[in-house]
């Protein structure tokens, strides 16, 4: 029998309610690091869920796999943060290109770092011309500070 | 299992070693690469002649008789010299910034050009050795000969040195004249690369060390950036395509990092791209000919992609990675991945140096980048080609404006009529609500004037607000236009890249015209009980939602699929 921790905590609660976010996974058992954006209903908590299930939108399992040749890993230790995003309609809209934008943005900020600090950034991303809007980079660059301390701190 | 020794020919050895696919230029740049490597501040490259007749012509030919590439460099002692020479020298002769990697550099491309290797060096120019293998008298041994250098030898390396008392001669005889161009074509191809490749040596931008002067058969060569990123002018450097003007050196990606290996999570390269100037709209300014313009950045087919540097170096040049594919429109793109030593094993380098492999990693890190500014730089040269054409003739949007202009003249005027037409109260209540219209979404002046010189009732804009495809706004006097958002996926990811096709350009001109049209007349001649503002808030709404789902739809269905007829 293999003994699962099955210890949980949720800071607060609103991780799990629909808001457009972008987020952070960190793996200390691969030292990787995978940048994204969601708006899903089940919010933040919904979207990390579905990264670590065996179902078709499971992408930080499949960038693992695929970055790593994995053919089969159980994942330890993965921990996360993320960043809100203002409730404006170009957040919160089915299309995803603002959410793109700040995404893109925050990947750039975080690799020099998260290289740094001796991690892979295994995410992947989209440009768009919504990243050259001013307060997109405000945005992600606000969004890469708040990912980088968590990186740090989780690191120490 | 029992040991036993394999069998080596050194000269067949020898000779294979030339044969890994080394050009004549490229085989020299690489002994180059060495004197660069150990210090040089001043290299030359001869390639001497001699005169020979063909059997049974009538002129004598001029062929290749040596190349010789002499530096200042650190020189070497015995046991340098003999690892030099020798076949897959020691790596811990090579320190970090070494732009060398297997360590038989000099072996092939020497070999690649000649068949007798000469090399005489000096590290403290007093005492003066030599090295010399020829492939003609090596059988199983490898065996080379050693001394120190003649006086006439020795007497010209001090004439080169000049103030310096340390250096390297390779001198490379008995050249492979089935497999070597002209002497002319060699000295071209040399100096038309040397300036790119030695861009940061030649500069004196590489850090801690003097800059290098090369000279090609007594020309001396300048570096030359590929990217032009010196003439990228102040604050306002980065590239709008809509509104360059063509003639400026602009930014598409600022200097950004990625990482290359999952191994070695430190290992970063940098990656930076930048658009030069479109040369028909240099050509039409006056200030150079398009064709100066094209000699002086080096614009042209197999110039465009992305460069390579590996310890400010060259070793790819204009490199597809995979991305950048052959296309006219991308003339003016220049990427340039930077990357040091430690990199090479994940990048998986070849011995010529010249070709390089990209991580699934580094791919996915690099790609975004790559793809957006291939996006903004096909957009810009197009945008520029269209504006260039206008000077002379048509487009598909001038036409269509035009048109659309006529029509809705009439139907201004028509309207004008109804007004005039109707009851005193009702003629009241219209002009408020037009006058509502034209306050809520007034045209800018730049807008205005367009219309006013080119009839542009349809008018390109870099965004909209939330997505929107479209939008109106009102002249008082010229009347409606409609904006159209470029950076929107339909149009940036479909419609962009089908802008020669002039039927689909004047289609969805006049679907933009008529949408808007279409909610003017909504609005104008409404007979709900409802507020302007109430009803364009709706109508806001509306082309939002359109603009995100028709986003969220090409994203889903793929704007390949919608391009190639597929899925």
């Amino acid at each position: 029998m293999v003994e699962i921790d099955s210890d949980f905590y949720v800071k607060d609660s609103r991780i799990a309610t629909a808001s457009p976010a972008i987020y952070c996974l960190i793996s200390l058992q691969i030292r990787c690091v995978y940048v994204g954006q969601t708006n899903s209903k089940l919010g933040v908590l919904g979207r990390f869920a579905q990264h670590l299930s065996a179902s078709e939108s499971n992408t930080f399992k499949q960038r693992v796999f695929s970055i790593y040749k994995y053919e089969d890993i159980e994942l330890q230790n993965v921990i996360g943060t993320y960043f809100c995003l203002p409730k404006e309609h170009r957040f919160l809209s089915n299309a995803t290109d603002y959410r793109d934008a700040v995404e893109a943005l925050t990947q750039d900020h975080i690799i020099p770092i998260a290289a740094s600090l001796g991690m892979t950034v295994i995410s992947r991303v989209q440009k768009n011309p919504q990243c050259n809007l001013d307060d997109i980079k405000v945005l992600s660059e606000i969004a890469a500070k708040k990912f980088s301390n968590f990186i740090e701190r989780q690191l120490q | 299992m029992e040991k036993r020794q394999g069998r080596v020919n050194a000269g067949r050895l020898f000779e294979a070693l030339g044969k890994i696919g080394y050009s004549p230029d490229s085989a020299i740049l690489d002994i180059v690469d060495n004197s660069v490597a150990y210090g040089a501040t001043k290299i030359q490259v001869e390639v001497k002649g001699r005169k020979i007749k063909l059997e049974g012509a009538k002129r004598e030919k001029t062929v290749v008789e040596s190349f010789i590439i002499k530096d200042n460099a650190v020189g070497m002692d015995e046991s340098s010299l003999d690892n030099a020479i020798g076949l897959g020298s020691n790596a811990s002769h090579y320190d970090d910034k070494t732009l060398s990697k297997f360590g038989l550099g000099l072996k092939s491309a020497s070999s690649s050009l000649g068949k007798k290797l000469t090399v005489i060096t000096t590290t403290d120019g007093v005492h003066f050795i030599k090295g010399c293998v020829d492939q003609d008298l090596l059988g199983d041994e490898y065996e080379y000969d050693f001394g120190p250098a003649t006086d006439d030898e020795v007497s010209e390396m001090k004439t080169f040195l000049q103030g310096s008392t340390s250096g390297t001669f390779v001198i490379i005889e008995k050249p492979r004249l089935d497999s070597l161009p002209s002497i002319g074509e060699i000295l071209t191809k040399l100096k038309d690369k040397s300036g790119v490749i030695f861009y940061y040596y030649l500069t004196g931008k590489v850090p801690d060390r003097k800059k290098v002067t090369l000279m090609i058969d007594d020309h001396t060569v300048e570096g030359f950036d590929p990217l032009h990123i010196d003439e990228i002018q102040g604050n306002d450097g980065d590239l709008n395509e809509s509104t360059w003007d063509g003639m400026s050196v602009k930014w598409i990606t600022r200097p950004q990092k990625i990482q290359v290996s999952e191994e070695h999570p430190e290992c970063l390269a940098t990656v930076e791209i930048t658009q030069l100037p479109h040369p028909p709209s240099v050509g039409k300014s006056g200030l150079m000919t398009a064709a100066q313009c094209r000699d002086k950045f080096m614009i042209g087919a197999g110039n465009y992609g992305i460069y390579v540097y590996r310890n400010y170096r060259l070793i790819s040049w204009a490199a597809s990675l995979d991305v950048v594919q052959q296309d006219q429109d991308l003339y003016s793109f220049r990427g340039r991945l930077f990357i040091n030593s430690d990199s090479d094993d994940v990048l998986n380098i070849d011995v010529t140096k010249s070709r390089i492999q990209l991580s699934d990693l580094a791919k996915s890190q690099l790609t975004p980048s790559l793809s957006e500014a291939k996006r903004k730089s096909i957009s810009a040269w197009k945008i520029r080609s269209r504006v260039v054409d206008d000077l002379t003739k048509g487009t598909p949007h001038t036409d269509i404006n035009d048109a659309i202009d006529k029509v809705d003249t009439q139907l201004i005027k028509d309207e004008q009529i109804d007004e005039d037409l109707s009851s005193p109260s009702e003629k009241v209540a219209i002009r408020e609500r037009k006058k509502k219209l034209e306050e809520s979404k007034p045209t800018t002046p730049e807008e205005t004037k367009k219309v006013e010189e080119g009839n542009e009732k349809v008018q390109y804009v870099d965004s909209l607000d939330n997505n929107q495809l479209w939008q109106r706004a009102h002249d008082p006097k010229l009347g409606m236009i409609v904006r159209v958002n470029r950076s929107h996926r339909l149009i940036r990811e479909v419609v962009d890249i089908q802008s020669n096709n002039a039927t689909l350009i004047k289609l969805l001109d006049t679907m933009f015209f008529g949408m808007a049209k279409g909610e003017y007349r909504f609005l104008y001649s409404s007979e709900h009980n409802i507020s302007v503002d109430k009803m364009e808030g709706i109508l806001d709404d509306y082309r939002e939602y359109v603009g995100s789902e028709l986003s969220d739809l090409i994203k889903r269905i793929g704007a390949k699929n919608i391009l190639n007829g597929g899925n």
